[in-house]
């Protein structure tokens, strides 16, 4: 049993709180991505975890146990850091011993455990080397072994693959869902890539500036995004937000002609005439012809004045009146600057936030 | 759009090139200078050992020697009449413990300094590193007389603390900033891993800081090696003085001793520390660069 569980936890830095007072539940064998913006406290979260901050105000306990005044040696965690923080003067092998001779683990259990990392993570031709003389993607690995071999009940990762290019990132990632399906820890991982997070994780908490803005399953939080910031930091493209106006029977974009029909048993819609914020992903704004064909589509013209090829897709930055957007083309062709294409708008994915809080108006069971 | 090879004007090219290397003619030149320069005395040095007492009275002081064999005899004379034997031993056993327990002692202070957080660890690295900015002479007379009243005037433990204590406070400076640059990840993954905070200094700190420990213990060491000031002023038996101011024996209005064996006492005295450089010259050069991960 290794659930976490954090009460009220408040980090201070003098006068300053960088966490604000945060109650989070993270279930046995989960594995749970904290991200957000820079700076919001995902760090700071996750050493007080860890043990390396200590807990301003509030409670965390691991596995049934508070471990406020615990060291971090004793509570059961490893920490693979950013930084990978290997010993330098140590070989591999060593490396993934030292914290177990230090606390007297016996020689066979030590050689065993040592073994058994090499093997899942595929060490066994570099256990002789010293760090510097590893490539980054064999540096994780070691960090990783490292945490593996003290068979900790909970894993804490920050940032472990951002120092990584690309091609290894993606490889990692994979890695490491595999080595959690292997070992069925709890795993507590801090990202500001919420492709890593969503890719990875059972459970998405989204932070920001010291509180916890939601916390749900990924495509739950990607289709039923709790608030606009939410709705915003979630997705690729990110989502477009318009000023609009509520109207009978639906809502308008500001400057914009047509009616986006709204289901009043799906959302609790403001009195008529009063402003929301209207939020429409990219992929559900289709260009005529190019993607799924959405089932009750608003149809508009506008033109490109820019757009961005991916090869397999294209991103049109589009402008129609005073409004702009970016709509997803699949399947793409060339678009001339400043073509003018038709756009469907699938009103049946539509967001709709509250203008002041930034709340969603969606009514709870959708 | 290819460069076409067969069409370049190559003498223009080696006209740019040759001028470029002109510029760099000129600062060799002034390199050569000042190396000559450099090495001037020491060619003198080498030149003086190898010839006998009257060889040296009779050439001109640069000529060239005619042997290598008044060599031995110059050495032997220099070793006993200055009774170097003693001076040798004490030095080493000064440079060697103080820069040693010096350097150790700055490792501690600066992990102190540069990897806790706590009010006042500027004040109190100020306060270490205003070792480094007085003239040491300064120290020379309050030293004295306080050695003089605790009996330390005069006696080797005397000199190794003395020594010890002035050569920690510059290998802290360097030392904090060195470990201020080492990753702090480490030591959380080392406490982590279960480390106390001792033997998280013994067996990853401090391993880690062999390269600027080298260095730091060769520059101390070297500076121990040289100092004649100190050593003179607060030491008179021949059993406890250092090698420098044995040497002083042949300076003064009553030695009598003949230049080249001057020079073979001198050279002597500073085999030790070119030697040790040698040893260590790949750790010094490392030294003072920070490790990375
Ligand atoms: N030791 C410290 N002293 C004072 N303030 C700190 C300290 N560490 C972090 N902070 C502040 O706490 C806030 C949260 O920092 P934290 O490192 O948790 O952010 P983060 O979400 O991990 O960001 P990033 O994605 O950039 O790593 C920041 O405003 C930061 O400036
Ligand atoms: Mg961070």
């Amino acid at each position: 049993m290794a659930e976490v569980v954090l009460k009220n936890a408040v980090k201070a830095y003098g006068t300053h709180p960088a966490v604000k007072g945060i109650n989070l539940k993270i279930e046995d064998k989960s594995f749970v991505a904290l991200v957000g913006p820079s700076g919001c406290g995902k760090s700071t979260t996750l050493r007080m975890i860890a043990g390396l901050e200590s807990i301003s105000y509030g409670e965390i306990s691991i596995g049934g146990e508070v471990v406020n005044d615990l060291p971090s040696r004793k509570r059961g965690v490893s920490m693979v850091f950013q930084s990978y923080a290997l010993y330098p003067h140590m070989t591999v092998r060593k490396n993934l011993s030292f914290g177990l001779r230090i606390t007297g683990v016996a020689k066979d259990e030590i050689e065993r455990r040592v073994a058994f990392a090499a093997d899942v993570l595929e060490l066994g031709p570099y256990m002789d080397r010293k760090p510097a003389n590893l490539s980054g993607g064999q540096r994780q690995r070691v960090a990783m072994g490292r945490a593996i071999v003290r068979e900790p009940k909970v894993f804490l990762f920050d940032e472990p693959l951002s120092n990584l290019d690309a091609k290894l990132r993606n490889q990692m990632r994979v890695e490491i869902k595999k080595l959690h399906q292997r070992l069925h820890n709890t795993i507590v991982y801090v990202t500001h890539d919420q492709v890593e997070a969503m890719t990875m994780a059972d459970v998405i908490v989204i932070m920001r500036d010291g509180y916890i803005e939601q916390v749900g399953a990924p495509l739950d939080v990607f289709n039923r995004p709790a608030n606009k910031f939410v709705a915003g930091f979630i997705g690729a493209p990110q989502m477009n937000f318009f000023d609009g106006t509520v109207v009978a029977g639906g809502v308008t974009i500001n400057g914009f002609d047509g009616i986006f029909p709204i289901d009043p048993a799906r959302f609790n819609l403001p009195a008529v005439g009063r402003p929301v914020t209207i939020g429409l992903r990219p992929e559900d704004i289709v260009p005529f012809g190019h993607g799924v064909q959405p089932e009750r589509p608003v149809e508009f013209e506008a033109s490109v004045p820019l757009s961005e090829s991916l090869g397999n897709e294209s991103i049109l930055f589009a402008e129609t009146g005073t409004v702009s957007f970016a709509a997803r083309m699949q399947q793409p062709r060339a678009v001339a600057e400043g073509e003018i294409l038709t756009f469907e708008a699938d009103t049946g994915k539509i967001h709709l936030f509250d203008q002041d809080s930034g709340s969603t108006l969606r009514r709870d069971p959708d | 759009m290819a460069v076409d090879l067969s069409t370049l004007d190559y003498g223009a090219i080696a006209r740019t090139e040759a001028r470029r290397n002109r510029e760099n003619k000129g600062v060799f030149v002034l390199m050569m200078v000042l190396s000559i320069a450099w090495l001037a005395p020491f060619y003198y040095l080498i030149v003086s050992v190898l010839k006998s007492p009257a060889e040296y009275v009779a050439s001109h002081p640069l000529a060239l020697p005619s042997g290598i064999m008044p060599l031995f005899a110059n050495v032997t004379d220099a070793w006993v009449e200055a009774r170097m034997g003693f001076g040798v031993l004490n030095s080493l056993l000064y440079g060697v413990v103080g820069a040693g327990v010096a350097v150790f002692i700055a490792i501690m202070a600066a992990h102190g300094l540069a990897r806790y957080r706590y009010s006042g660890r500027t004040f109190w690295f100020m306060l270490i590193f205003a070792g480094t900015i007085f003239p040491f002479q300064m120290y020379l007379i309050p030293l004295f007389f306080t050695y003089l009243e605790l009996g330390l005037l005069d006696t080797r433990i005397g000199m190794i603390l003395f020594y010890t204590a002035i050569c920690i406070p510059f290998p802290v400076l360097v030392m904090r900033n060195y470990l201020t640059q080492m990753s702090s990840e480490m030591d959380e993954a080392a406490r982590m891993d279960g480390c106390s905070e001792f033997r998280l200094f013994f067996s990853i700190i401090l391993p880690n800081c062999k390269g600027p420990f080298i260095a730091l213990f060769l520059l101390q060491f070297t500076w121990i090696w040289n100092d004649l000031i100190f050593s003179t002023v607060l030491t008179q038996r021949v059993e406890v003085r250092s090698v420098m101011s044995t040497l002083q024996v042949f300076q003064g209005a009553y030695a009598d001793v003949s230049q080249t064996v001057v020079m073979a006492a001198s050279l002597l005295a500073s085999l030790p520390t070119v030697v040790l450089f040698f040893v260590l010259r790949r750790h010094f050069m490392q030294g003072l660069q920070v490790s990375s991960n």
